[in-house]
């Protein structure tokens, strides 16, 4: 299938320690890529280099857009937002002083470009209430739509973020750890939301320590050690490789 | 119940009952009241970029002086009206914002802070030492007013101060005030939502600063002089606190806070000469007992959520 994100021989030092030693990945159109790794593995790090966050000391990534394929590597953040790449963070990264449909609204604007319409209310946009209003049923915070941000629960914060990386149908998705910290049910609502995003055919890159909602939603699945790819493959051969084990236990 | 206390709402109740002073009370007071009208919409104009955009400046007397005297100097040294020379010095006001915008926003917190400082300082500096035009220390004096007396060009000031008080109002509901509160809240989320956080700080400098040298331009005639305190960093400091003063989380807050700022002033310099002693003493204590501002506590006290 054709790739969609193309990231090749990432390099990223901090200080002496190789965060991301190497990496080399792409994500295919319409596949869900699973990214495991006991911590430090560099993970994270990978994705704030995709998302523009942090600069690779080397490597590149590129990103497959209509009419061919851009080098995203060194591009301002808000650049590479724009061109698709959304993004969910590992700690819950909202608006704190915004209630929560603000939250959305404001990431609508930005993905819209609405900010230019300034006659108009910010809150009497009816487009963008209406997605505002399909995203915060889809994550289950409708109820608390005008509740701060900052009176959350961390998992209701968690689960704002990564509506906010919703608001817009991105080229690729990255979601860091989406169900670190939640409750079962929470965990429930978001494995289903990624199973109706597979079935919209997004692309997404999931870092995720629970590695039976990995194994269940992952087309593909990715392990890393200490920067660099250790495993790679289809989630039942990944499940089955020793080397993963000894990673994660050092047996 | 907060869009009804802090909002547009109110706008209207204040400004009626500031529209009787002049009825009811002679020159001296009207002064003093339309001082306070034009130094609360310099705070209002500060706190775009403070309390909205999460940015202190301190340097908002620049914007304020500058407006003023540009008034003076177009109106005085080149002969031009009064609406002419408020134009203009919305153009300079706005070039200065965008210059000196630019070059502080390559930081933020207390580096942006010493930078607006450090051009007011510059800016201070050209009006002491550019004597044709600006008259040095001494400043320029025989400034027109419009309409003549105190009286009547209170309403200019009111009028004026009000359309600026309400388009900025509607400025800060729209998509862009919200994306101003963005960028306060974590510029960080702000820029991987697609927002480049540079440009909307540099957008509410320029609205900060124009708001503010609007007030400075209504206030060289009401005065008919100006001089060079007017750009010194003390008033850059007195327009912080008018905004704490009121409440900087609340849109008329730092209005009500130029309003009293003026009074307290006032009061302190008739009982003594260490005015600005007690001023200093007073505002700090109000802030110690009110950490929202006067504002803030009063939507507080009535319920409201702030903003
Ligand atoms: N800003 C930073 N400064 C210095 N070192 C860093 C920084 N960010 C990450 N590191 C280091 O880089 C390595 C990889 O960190 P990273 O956060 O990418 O791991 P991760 O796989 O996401 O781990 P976790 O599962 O705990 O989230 C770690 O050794 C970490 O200490
Ligand atoms: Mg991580």
């Amino acid at each position: 299938m054709k790739p969609v994100l193309i990231v090749e021989n990432v390099r990223k030092y901090y200080g002496r320690v190789a965060a991301v030693d190497g990496v080399s990945l792409t994500v295919p159109e319409a596949t869900t890529i699973g990214l495991i790794g006991p911590n430090g593995a560099g993970k994270t790090t990978l994705l704030d280099v995709i998302s523009g966050i942090t600069r690779p000391d080397s490597g590149s990534v590129k990103l497959a857009v209509e009419g061919g394929v851009v080098e995203i590597t060194g591009k301002p953040i808000s650049v590479i937002t724009m061109l698709g790449v959304a993004r969910a963070f590992q700690i819950p990264n909202v608006f704190d002083g915004l209630s929560v449909i603000d939250n959305i609204r404001t990431a609508i604007i930005a993905s819209k470009r609405l900010y230019k319409s300034i006659s108009r209310n910010y809150d009497s946009l009816t487009e963008v209430d209406e997605d505002a209003k399909g995203i915060l049923e889809l994550v289950g915070l409708y109820e608390k739509k005008d509740v701060k941000a900052s009176n959350l629960s961390h998992g209701e914060r968690k689960l704002l973020d990564i509506a906010i990386a919703l608001v817009a149908r991105p080229r690729v998705l990255l979601l860091d750890e989406p169900t670190s910290g939640l409750s079962a049910l929470e965990k429930g609502r978001i494995t289903s939301i990624i199973e109706s995003l597979k079935k919209e055919r997004i692309p997404m890159l999931i870092v995720e320590h629970d590695l039976d909602v990995v194994f269940s939603v992952s087309d593909r699945v990715i392990a890393m050690h200490e920067g660099k790819i250790l495993v790679e493959g289809d989630p039942e051969s990944v499940k089955a490789d020793q080397r993963l084990r000894y990673a994660y236990f050092g047996e | 119940m907060a869009r009804i206390m802090t909002g547009v709402n109110w706008l209207i109740p204040v400004f009626a009952l500031l529209a009787v002073v002049p009825l009811v009370a002679g020159p001296f007071y009207s002064r003093l009241v339309a001082t306070g009208i034009l130094y609360g919409v310099a705070a209002v104009g500060f706190n775009v970029l403070f309390g909205y955009t999460g940015l202190l400046s301190f340097g908002h007397a620049m914007f304020w002086g500058t407006g003023a005297y540009v008034v003076a100097i177009g109106t005085v040294k080149l002969s031009l009206g009064f609406p002419q020379s408020f134009l203009l010095a919305l153009g300079v006001v706005l070039l200065l914002a965008l210059v000196t915008g630019y070059l502080s926003l390559r930081h933020t917190k207390i580096y942006f802070a010493m930078l607006t400082l450090a051009f007011s300082q510059l800016v201070y500096a050209v009006a002491l030492k550019w004597r044709s035009v600006t008259g040095a220390d001494e400043g320029i004096y025989g400034i027109p007013r419009p309409l003549g007396d105190i009286e009547d060009y209170y309403y200019v000031v009111l009028v004026v101060s009000f359309a600026t008080l309400f388009l900025t109002w509607k400025l800060l509901r729209s998509p862009l005030g919200l994306a101003f509160r963005s960028v306060r809240d974590n510029p960080y989320r702000a820029e991987v939502v697609g927002y480049s956080v540079n440009r909307v700080r540099l957008v509410s400098f320029l609205v900060s600063g124009l708001v503010t040298g609007i007030a400075g331009a209504l206030y060289s005639p009401l005065q008919s002089s100006i001089n060079p305190d007017s750009l010194y960093w003390t008033f850059s400091a007195a327009i912080v606190f008018m905004a704490i003063l009121g409440g900087s989380r609340v849109f008329l807050g730092p209005f009500i806070g130029g309003l009293v700022y003026v009074f307290i002033q006032d009061i302190a310099m008739g009982l003594t000469e260490y005015w600005l002693l007690i001023t200093g003493l007073i505002l700090g204590a109000v802030i110690f007992i009110l950490p929202s501002g006067i504002v803030g506590f009063i939507v507080k006290l009535a319920g409201g959520d702030e903003e």
